[in-house]
């Protein structure tokens, strides 16, 4: 004689899903089927089934081949090219920086330039002369990364959201830019006024970030 | 079609046509796009509702994978890091195109709620063709929370385990259990006055 079902072997609304997915242990699987045969309320996976139902006869329009072929074909040209990344950074003593950062930069950490230019129709460029064994520079997304702690103090510096532009950064190399000057930040450490030197994008945006005194970042 | 005439790739690994591609064969990035594109373009479409965006996500999904490889230690599967990575890119396309969520998150959630607009298009004295449907689904699914929405679509579109959604969103199984449930609850509240007209809505109620 089957026992009848009772609220407390009831599983739960998560459970049953879990059991009509097929994502249930072999123990907890056999408990919800048992109850499935005795519950009166065993009518509820019904619901589930329909929407499954509604999704599979709903599936995704599929591209032509020509739409695949013109994904392949980017996938495969934007793979070839290479990867700008920064260089190390210039010393001092390269041509192309202004007399302020040999005087700030004793003090000042690594200064961090991306020059993001924003031309129509152009690809990342390779400005480095000739071939180079260079790094990837990963750019992180917000769903990259999770933030486990903060200081109060950053809280003002702390980037929410998606990156201005949508396109490739393209790193300042020595000469790219003209450090003007250099002064405190209000959060910690200095932030450099630069000028772009970029002539075809003079005002292109640029992200810089404050550099700490006492470490490099 | 006997072994012999069969393209040596088909029975490579991921692994194995990510070390061939690294090593400049062309070929093996083809087996590789021929292998996942579907899927990742299911998983995009669902998420953005065209097929163009989608495209532009599955093509971002497959140039970041192939330039990150030092980012893929092998710690999870081709295809959960590739889907990870083409869902981010078509959030990430959603929020950037503007795509205006259909009906305000804040609309009650419940059976019984005032939503906000009625569907545009639909003629009560028509049956829902596919096209309308796969609308309808893509306005019900805009009503889900980023987070529902993509365990949802990785779940039923990708057809991932719950293991393997938890590996693609780097959450728990638990979690995956409950952004399912959660998301179904609203997905059938949304589906089910819609359509009431189709007489399709007592099919979709119920206990649960």
């Amino acid at each position: 004689m089957k026992r009848k079902a009772n609220d407390a072997d009831a599983p739960s609304p998560e459970q049953l899903a879990a059991y009509l997915d097929g994502e249930l242990d072999l123990a907890t699987r056999a408990r919800v089927a048992q109850w499935l045969e005795t519950s009166p309320a065993a009518g509820a996976l019904e619901p589930l089934r329909r929407l499954n139902q509604v999704w599979q006869d709903a599936p995704c329009p599929e591209p032509s081949p020509a739409a695949w072929d013109g994904v392949l074909q980017r996938i495969v040209a934007a793979t070839a090219e290479p990867v700008v990344v920064a260089s190390a950074p210039a010393p001092l003593s390269a041509g192309g920086w202004s007399w302020h950062l040999r005087m700030a930069g004793v003090a000042a950490a690594i200064l961090v330039t991306t020059l993001l230019l924003v031309r129509p129709g152009t690809q990342q460029n390779a400005t480095a002369p000739g071939p180079q064994a260079v790094r990837v520079l990963r750019v992180a997304g917000d769903d990259d990364i999770e933030i486990i702690s903060m200081e109060a103090a950053d809280i003002d510096i702390l980037v929410v959201g998606q990156p201005p532009v949508r396109g490739p950064f393209v790193l300042a190399m020595p000469g790219d830019v003209i450090l003007e000057s250099i002064g405190p930040d209000p959060t910690d450490g200095m932030m450099p006024q630069v000028r772009n030197m970029e002539q075809s994008n003079p005002d292109g945006p640029m992200i810089l970030a404050p550099l700490g005194l006492a470490s490099n970042r | 079609m006997s072994v012999a005439t069969l393209s040596p790739l088909l029975v490579c690994t991921d692994d194995e046509l990510l070390a061939r591609w690294s090593a400049g064969a062309r070929e093996a990035l083809e087996e590789l796009f021929r292998r996942y594109r579907m899927l990742a373009y299911r998983v995009a479409y669902r998420l953005l509702g065209n097929e163009a965006d989608a495209l532009d996500a599955v093509q971002e999904g497959f140039v970041k994978v192939l330039t990150h490889l030092e980012s893929f230690q092998g710690r999870s599967t081709f295809k959960t890091w590739l889907l990870r990575v083409v869902s981010n890119a078509a959030l990430d396309l959603g929020r950037q195109r503007g795509r205006r969520e259909l009906l305000s998150l804040e609309a009650p959630d419940t059976e019984d709620g005032d939503w906000a607009q009625p569907m545009t298009g639909d003629d009560p004295g028509l049956g829902l063709e596919r096209a309308d449907l796969r609308e309808l689904l893509d306005r019900a699914l805009a009503t889900l929370p980023a987070a529902q929405r993509r365990t949802f679509v990785l779940h039923a579109e990708a057809e991932l385990s719950y293991r393997e959604v938890a590996e693609v969103m780097g959450i728990s199984i638990g979690t995956v259990m409950s952004r399912l449930y959660y998301a179904r609850q609203k997905l059938r509240a949304y589906l089910g006055r819609r359509l009431e007209r189709e007489q399709l809505a007592g099919m979709l109620t119920g206990a649960v």
